[in-house]
Formats: C-alpha cells, sequence, structure tokens
C-alpha cells in the first residue's frame, strides 16, 4: 500500500516565497510605474528624492562642523538611448507600443514585454493590448502596416529608450554599503522612524533599479565618492531574492564633484517636454519647496534648464520623536506596550510618549484608577482603552516641533516670487499641530497676477514633505480644501462650477509630516482627514485676508487711473460752459484746468458723494 | 428775488469766481444750498417750509461731483445766454440744449431731464433768481375756468367763457392781472379728468367759484397763481386729491410749500389752503371703499415718512387722518366718486362739504 501524502504537504509543496523583486515586477503600477510617461518621471523622483536627503544630511552635518552651509546640487540629465520603431495612433502622439524585426518576422513590444505571436511577410496577425486592438500586417515595405480598433496608424521612429542620470553633491556612500542602498529594497533607516522625510515607504530608489533592469535588461551604474576616498562604480541589478547583484566594480578618476553620487539608469519610457507629467515641471515643483538646492536639468534636446538656489540656509532639520498620546491609536498603542523596555506603565507613560511628565502620568493614572506599578506588556483589552481615554481627555502640550522641517514663510515666499513673477504673494506656515497622533503642519502660498497665467482654473501645486504631488488631483484633501473655501469672500471674483478660483493665481499647499496619509502606494494624493483639511483652510483663510486687502487696494488704484481719465473727459466740457459765462477764451481755460489735473493732489477731489435732494418730488414737481 | 439785470450780474460773477480759483491752481468749486429734508425747517408761526443755510460744497475735481459740476455751469450758461437775447426756453428746451454726447465717449452730458431741471434749480439759488427771472419756462399745465377775468400780456380773458378746454395756466402766472371776479372759492384738484367732470358740470356757475387742475403735482405757474388768487383777492383755496400719500403730498405742498424748492415757499405757499377731501371720513360716508386699491410696500413707506414731517408731526387733524390711512391699507382715486353718479360730485359731494366746512385744515 502506497504511502498517504498529507494534501497540506503537496499543496505546501507548491508555494514558494515571493521575492520582493518578483512582487515588484507583478505590482509595479501601484508604485506608480503604470505607464511609460509616468514610469518615467517615478525614476527621475526617486532619483531626485534620493539625492535631496543625501544633499541635505551632507549639508546639516558640514555645517554642525564648519558652520557653513554646503548647498545641494542637483544635475538631472535625461538622454536618447535607442531608437526604433514605435506605433502611433492617428490623431495621437503618444506610442501605444514599439514593433522590432528580428530577421523576417515583426514583434509587438509593450512596456518591456514581447507579446505573443510574430508576424511574417503576407501575414495579418492581431494583439490586444489593454482592450486596444491592434493588427500588423507585413507587406513587405520598410515599416509594416498597422491599424490600431481598424483606424490606420502611424509606424514612427522614436525614441524607445532613455538614459537617466542624476548626479548630487551629498556624502557619497562608502564602498561598503553601496550595493545595499541602491540593490535592495526596503532597505535604509528611513521605515520606522517618526520624522519628517520624503521618502517613507524605503522602496525608493531601488525600485527605479528594478524598472530599469525589468525594461531593458541593463544593470544600473551607481558611482559615489566620499570626501576621503576615490569615486568608485559599481553596475548593479537586484537578484530575486532581494539581494543585489553587482555586476562590475571599478574606481573613476573623473568625478565632479567632491564627493556625490551619479545615479544612472536606462529604462523604456516616455518623455514629454511640457505640462504636469512633464519632467520639467517635477523639478520646477520640487525646486519651489527646496529653495537651498539648485537644481539643473538638461533635456533629451540638450537643452539646459536651471533652478536656481533662492534660499541662503537650509531649513530646520528634523528630528525624531516619540508619538503624542492624542490620536494615539489602540493598535498603535498596544504595539508600544509591546516594544517598550519600560518596566511599569507609569515610565511608560512618561518616558515613551512626548509631553507626557511623570506629574501628568501620575494624574493620568490617578483618574482612571490604574495601577502606576502595572506592567505595561500584561494590559489587558479594556486597561488599554481606558488608558488611552485618559489620555485623550488630558490636555497637553502640542507635539514637539522639532520633528518637521517646513521650508518657512519667508523662503517660501522669494521662491515662490521668483517662480511665478506674481504681483502678490503671501505665505503662510502654521503651527504644527496632530491628526492620529502625528504632529503636522500646513505651509500656503498663495500668488496672485504678474507672470502668472490668466487664463482657466488657478494653477494648483500639491505638495507632501517637499516633495510634487502630480496625480490624483481630485482624490486629494488638498484640492478638497480648496473647493471647500469661499473665495469669493476673499476678493476672488470667477470661481469655477468646482469650487477652484478661476484667473491668475496660484495656490501651492504643503503638508509636512512625520506621517503623510497618502491614498495610494502611488503617494500622489493625502487624504481627508479632517484636521488636515481645518488646517489647510484655516491657512488658506489667512493668506485670503491678505490677498483681499491687496486687491482692494489695486482696485482702489484703478479707480484712481478711472478718476484721472473721467477728469479729462470733462475738462474741454467745462472750458467750453465757462467761457459762455465768462467770455474767457475757452482754450486757456482748458490750459489753466490742464495745470491743476496735473497736480499729484487736488484738494477736494476726496469728499464723499453730494447730498441730494430726498425725497424726490411725487411727479414733474418744478415744472 | 432780484431783477433781470441782477441775475445776469450774478451769474457772471459766479463764473468769474470759478476762473479766479482756476487760475489760482485751486480746485474750483460751487457753495450749493442743500436741497433736502435735512435743510428745511417748518416755521410754525408763517407756517410754511423754509429752507435753511446749510450748503454742500460742489468740485469739478471730484468723481462725484463733476458731472453735475459741469450741468449747472451749463445751465447758467444758458440761461445768460437767454438773458443777453430776452428770449426764453422751456425746461424741456433747456433739457435738448444740455443733451449731447461729449465727443470720444459715450457719455451724455445729461440722460434725463431731471438732471437738467436740477441743474436749474440750483442755478436759481446760486444767482438768487427765481426760474423766470433766468427765462427758464415749465411746459404749459394746468387747466382753469370760472367766475373771474384776468388780463394778460394785454387780452382780456374771461375764464367762464373758455368754451370745453378752459383755460392752459402758463408757466408764468406772475404778471397776471385780476380784472373781475365774481367768484367766491377756488377748487384745486389734482386730476384734468375730474376738472372736466366738474366743467362739464359748470359746477362753478352753480357754486360761484374757480376750478383749477394740474396733471399730477401742480407748477409753480398754477401754485403761484393759486397763493395769488388767495392773498390778492382773499378767496379761500380748497383743495382735492386722490385717497393716497401721493396725493396728500400735493395738498402738502401747495399748502406749506416743498422740500425741493423750500427757497421759493414764499412766493408759492397757501398756508391757509384747505383740504376738502378725499378724507378718511368720506370713504365711509359715501360709500367707496369698493374702489379699495391695496397698498404698494412704495406705498406705505411714503405715508411713514409724511407721519413724520415737522408740519404734519403735531396737527391732530392730520395725525388721525394717516392713522386711518394705514389701518386702511389702501388708496382710493378721487375719480371713485363718480361711481355714485355722473354728478355726484358737483350736486352732492362738493355743495355738501362747502356748506358744512367738512375740511380739514
Amino acid at each position: 500500500m502506497a504511502k498517504e501524502v498529507d494534501i497540506a504537504e503537496t499543496l505546501g509543496a507548491q508555494m514558494k516565497a515571493v521575492s520582493v523583486a518578483e512582487f515588484f515586477k507583478k505590482n509595479k503600477h501601484l508604485l506608480g510605474f503604470d505607464s511609460p510617461v509616468k514610469s518615467m518621471l517615478m525614476v527621475v523622483k526617486e532619483a531626485v528624492d534620493n539625492s535631496l536627503d543625501a544633499t541635505e544630511d551632507y549639508a546639516y552635518e558640514n555645517f554642525r562642523k564648519t558652520k557653513q552651509w554646503a548647498y545641494p546640487e542637483i544635475i538631472v540629465e535625461i538622454r536618447k538611448a535607442e531608437h526604433g520603431l514605435a506605433i502611433i495612433p492617428e490623431g495621437s502622439d503618444i506610442p501605444i507600443a514599439d514593433i522590432t524585426k528580428t530577421g523576417k518576422t515583426w514583434d509587438v513590444e509593450y512596456f518591456g514585454r514581447k507579446l505573443r505571436a510574430s508576424s511574417v511577410e503576407g501575414e495579418t496577425k492581431t494583439y490586444n493590448i489593454e482592450g486596444t486592438k491592434v493588427q500588423l500586417t507585413d507587406t513587405g515595405a520598410v515599416k509594416p502596416q498597422v491599424f490600431v480598433n481598424g483606424a490606420k496608424a502611424n509606424v514612427e521612429e522614436r525614441t524607445l529608450k532613455y538614459q537617466v542620470v542624476v548626479t548630487d553633491n551629498g556624502p557619497g556612500i562608502i564602498e561598503k554599503n553601496l550595493p545595499f542602498a541602491f540593490g535592495k529594497l526596503l532597505y535604509g533607516s528611513k521605515f520606522h522612524r517618526l520624522r519628517q522625510s520624503r521618502g517613507q515607504q524605503g522602496i525608493g530608489i531601488s525600485s527605479a533599479v528594478l524598472y530599469a533592469q525589468q525594461t531593458t535588461g541593463l544593470p544600473a551604474v551607481i558611482t559615489s565618492k566620499t570626501e576621503k576616498n576615490k569615486a568608485v562604480q559599481i553596475k548593479l541589478t537586484i537578484a530575486d531574492n532581494n539581494e543585489p547583484n553587482i555586476h562590475e566594480k571599478t574606481t573613476v578618476q573623473d568625478f565632479p564633484y567632491d564627493h556625490g553620487t551619479i545615479f544612472d539608469a536606462t529604462i523604456e519610457a516616455d518623455y514629454v517636454a511640457t505640462g504636469e507629467k512633464s519632467v520639467y515641471e517635477f523639478l520646477r515643483r520640487t525646486a519651489i519647496v527646496n529653495p537651498h538646492a539648485t537644481i539643473l536639468f538638461i533635456s533629451p534636446e540638450k537643452e539646459k534648464f536651471k533652478f536656481a538656489r533662492t534660499a541662503n540656509e537650509l531649513p530646520l532639520e528634523s528630528k525624531e520623536i516619540k508619538p503624542h498620546p492624542h490620536g494615539l491609536e489602540y493598535g498603535m498603542m498596544q504595539g508600544l506596550l509591546e516594544k517598550t523596555n519600560a518596566r511599569n506603565i507609569r515610565g511608560f507613560l512618561s518616558g515613551d510618549l512626548s509631553k507626557v511628565s511623570p506629574g501628568i502620568a501620575d494624574d493620568v493614572l490617578k483618574k482612571i484608577e490604574m495601577n502606576p506599578n502595572a506592567k505595561p506588556k500584561e494590559l489587558g483589552r479594556e486597561e488599554i482603552e481606558k488608558l488611552l481615554r485618559g489620555l485623550h481627555k488630558t490636555p497637553l502640550q502640542r507635539p514637539p516641533t522639532d520633528c518637521l522641517s517646513p521650508i518657512g514663510e519667508d523662503a517660501l515666499k522669494k521662491s515662490i516670487l521668483k517662480d511665478t513673477k506674481a504681483e502678490f504673494v503671501e505665505t503662510v506656515s502654521r503651527k504644527p499641530t496632530v491628526y492620529q497622533g502625528r504632529p503636522f503642519l500646513i505651509e500656503i502660498a498663495l500668488a496672485y497676477g504678474g507672470g502668472i497665467n490668466a487664463e482657466g482654473m488657478a494653477e494648483r501645486l500639491r505638495y507632501a514633505n517637499k516633495i510634487p504631488l502630480l496625480h490624483d488631483a481630485a482624490g486629494c484633501a488638498i484640492t478638497r480644501a480648496i473647493q471647500e473655501m469661499s473665495w469669493k469672500q476673499y476678493g476672488v471674483q470667477n470661481v469655477a462650477q468646482n469650487g477652484i478660483p478661476m484667473g491668475p493665481y496660484v495656490i501651492l499647499v504643503h503638508l509636512a509630516s512625520v506621517w503623510v496619509p497618502y491614498t495610494s502606494e502611488g503617494k500622489s494624493a493625502i487624504a481627508n482627514y479632517d484636521e488636515i483639511i481645518k488646517e489647510i483652510k484655516l491657512a488658506l483663510q489667512d493668506c485670503g485676508r491678505k490677498l483681499k486687502s491687496f486687491l482692494s487696494s489695486k482696485n482702489k488704484a484703478q479707480r484712481q487711473a478711472e478718476r484721472k481719465s473721467m477728469f479729462e473727459i470733462y475738462v474741454p466740457e467745462l472750458a467750453y460752459s465757462l467761457e459762455q459765462v465768462t467770455d474767457e477764451k475757452k482754450e486757456i481755460i482748458e490750459k489753466d484746468l490742464k495745470k491743476i489735473l496735473g497736480k499729484d493732489k487736488i484738494d477736494g477731489e476726496d469728499i464723499e458723494e453730494e447730498k441730494t435732494v430726498t425725497p424726490k418730488p411725487a411727479e414733474g414737481e418744478g415744472e | 428775488m432780484g431783477d433781470k439785470a441782477g441775475t445776469k450780474k450774478r451769474i457772471e460773477e459766479l463764473g468769474k469766481m470759478l476762473l479766479k480759483e482756476i487760475k489760482a491752481g485751486n480746485n474750483p468749486f460751487m457753495d450749493i444750498p442743500i436741497r433736502a429734508l435735512s435743510n428745511v425747517a417748518f416755521n410754525p408761526k408763517s407756517r410754511i417750509i423754509e429752507m435753511g443755510d446749510a450748503k454742500s460744497k460742489r468740485y469739478f475735481f471730484n468723481i462725484a461731483h463733476i458731472r453735475k459740476f459741469v450741468q449747472t455751469v451749463t445751465a447758467a450758461a444758458i440761461a445768460r445766454e437767454l438773458l443777453a437775447v430776452d428770449k426764453h426756453l422751456s425746461l424741456r428746451q433747456v433739457f435738448y440744449r444740455m443733451r449731447r454726447t461729449i465727443p470720444g465717449t459715450n457719455i451724455d452730458m445729461v440722460d434725463e431731464q431731471t438732471e437738467s431741471n436740477e441743474a436749474v434749480e440750483d442755478m436759481e439759488l446760486l444767482s438768487d433768481s427765481s426760474r423766470e427771472l433766468l427765462h427758464i419756462n415749465a411746459n404749459k399745465n394746468g387747466s382753469a375756468a370760472g367766475k373771474i377775468i384776468i388780463k394778460d400780456k394785454g387780452d382780456l380773458i374771461d375764464w367762464s367763457k373758455l368754451g370745453s378746454g378752459g383755460w392752459a395756466i402758463p408757466s408764468n402766472t406772475e404778471d397776471i392781472e385780476f380784472k373781475k371776479v365774481d367768484a367766491k372759492f377756488v377748487i384745486y384738484m389734482e386730476k384734468a379728468a375730474m376738472w372736466e367732470r366738474l366743467h362739464e358740470d359748470k359746477v362753478w356757475d352753480k357754486l360761484d367759484c374757480i376750478i383749477i387742475a394740474s396733471q399730477g403735482q401742480a407748477t409753480r405757474g398754477i401754485r403761484r397763481l393759486l397763493q395769488r388768487m388767495n392773498t390778492e383777492l382773499k378767496l379761500p383755496v380748497y383743495i382735492l386729491t386722490d385717497f393716497d400719500p401721493w396725493g396728500w403730498y400735493i395738498y402738502s405742498v401747495l399748502k406749506f410749500g416743498s422740500i425741493a424748492l423750500a427757497y421759493e415757499s414764499k412766493r408759492l405757499a397757501i398756508p391757509n389752503a384747505k383740504f376738502l377731501g378725499l378724507t378718511a371720513e368720506d370713504i365711509k360716508k359715501y360709500g367707496l371703499e369698493r374702489q379699495k386699491i391695496k397698498f404698494t410696500e412704495r406705498d406705505a413707506s411714503r405715508l411713514k415718512q409724511m407721519v413724520d414731517y415737522d408740519w404734519f408731526k403735531d396737527n391732530k387733524d392730520w395725525q388721525k387722518q394717516f392713522k386711518m390711512m394705514q389701518q386702511y391699507g389702501g388708496k382710493i382715486e378721487l375719480d371713485a366718486l363718480v361711481t355714485k353718479g355722473i354728478s355726484f360730485v358737483s350736486e352732492k359731494y362738493l355743495p355738501e362739504k362747502i356748506k358744512n366746512k367738512d375740511w380739514i385744515d
């Protein structure tokens, strides 16, 4: 009799650990790599975020040593890497797939993936690309004939692959750590700490490395130089087991800075020159909220754009903090109680939470009648809830503000002024407050007029922790707060039906927090927390009041001009009539009146409305 | 008010004053007496509305004043010319004279006749001369008939022999001479239709009186004529108006003078004129309720204003009338009397009221 095999064992043998790299390959759309245009942006964004963090770290460290600021410099260059044929639907400019000829067969590739079936001369093959029907016929000509959803499409030479090179003057990375910093997902110190930082999932730059290897098969090239050592260059991919795979390691003589890092990856993506999803726009917006950095951009067409530094010092460095009791939830509390090293609950409250002194801890425990010597790890569900209620009811100081690194009102004002060339700019940096026990603060810039485009709706610049949010505007708390403002009360004349001001306005909203509540992994919209929306609105109202008084004095100036032209209109009329009353030549009267008009201030011109006859006679009185 | 030569001189002086300010580099201005309720006072002794001394400065270089300023100077120019050539223009013609579009703009010097009328009224005050002295007339308005013979521009006119149309009262009644008077009183009414009715009934013959009508507010010509008949001929003046705040204000103007023309009260007001009807009691007594027209908000607020006028404030009879009208909440036209019979007014209403001295003072 054959030995019975446990079914669970059979099934278990089929299961295998899915590596992070494997997971990414299948779910890259979740991380923002969901279209060729967006993928370009994601790679640039991850590299730039990485560089900004690194250069700031260096600058702060250097300042502590030398009392001098080493200003961050980042160079972003995008080069055309490989040309090929692309299918471009009629009336569009965006390719939907690439085609390549190998020997006698045509292959269709979509997003780095070769589709099934090849076409040989005289043959028509049909492909389904995300619901779009593509038919390819090899007619024997240089290019095949392609129909997209039944309409003839163009086949054009396009850049299919781009090389993204991002250089910074950060501290550089020591040789030992270099492969891990770029070649291992979820590596790094950012993930579990409670302070404001750009990346918070820790996927970051390694996802760009993965994307490169998956779309072009090419390793990323990382070159890094520290102050004391020669530059080291590695060619790197990420293995399926989430370990860095070094293909080549060399030392390099030439490096543009004394220290820093160059990230260089070749990716399959699309480059757009302008618009919300362009690299240019992303860098422009990044530069606005990072006024202490200089960002240089070299486009595939070799155009150079410089976003120069406008601030002379870096923003306050963010520090790690302990969780604040207000808004602490059950799950988080439970986690903290489990992890704590405190021996009793009194020690836990005053040692592991911010703004709870031993005295306050005693008060809270007395009120909820809990033994101060209770063991944190032994608290039951009801006790934890009782403790949470007690903490929530206790008035406490706001969480420490030094975990946040605001841009600052002055720096933001200077920066937005340089970018927009506006007539009016007002900035507000709110005091930190909390949502869900996490400190956050809101910064706003409101700009009007001058160089701002007057057509259409106000430009909205959304940021979280100094990262521009370029997608999902409709679902974002920032958009909602802007829409809920009663803009007309603040002198804005035209407001679109959706509540957004129309005309030459730029509205910038920055949420800085130790933990940004994104709506999705793509990190492009902020969840609708009441506390956050309320703070944004308060800040907008502050700016709005300033805007209102600016607009009303502007209107006054306009009225002044109208007043002057009104005077000019009536001067010849008065001269004409007065000539008939006095026999003085009207030309002379006119000349004298114009002399008065030339004065800066004419007595009596500001006196209010004359009193008029009231009540009006019934009908025809006086006739 | 002064003579013709004086008027012309005062207009020219105003011009010189403006010119002097302009030459000195100052903002030219005029001191205009304020023609508003705030600047009139009821003189309980003479029982007329008199104008106060309050003036407002009207500047040329002032966006709120400039239009009126130029209109006023233009009115001065027109008056000066009229005096120089010894011709007259009507207010309507003055309006057309002033009305033109300022070159290169879409602004008209005047849009409505009230604007040019007000400019003329301001000039009256500035030159201390009545409109007649400025050689500006109102349009003819009003009809008269009755037992009197007058002389106008050399013509003798017997008001009892004027056919069906009666005599049209001119704008300037200053120079009319009263030759032979058989009338014992004057009835004034605000409606031409009522006048036609009474004239057809020859009520002036039956009651030995004069009947005079305007259309709406009485013109200055009518008011001056009524005042002269009252003071020079000692004829009582009885007034008939609609039962509504607007009609009663016509009575108020005839008797006490108007707010806008308070400076002319002395020449125009008839402090002992009597209000014959329609009174609140008439409505009940003669059964006119069915003709009620509901008050609009405007009517009600006009009534409220009148309640507070100084010249009515302490008048118990009038306060009673106001209160009753307020309670009644509606108005009734003078012509409602015709519903009681074609000749009800001339055969019953008027003889009864006058005989019983059923009026309000």
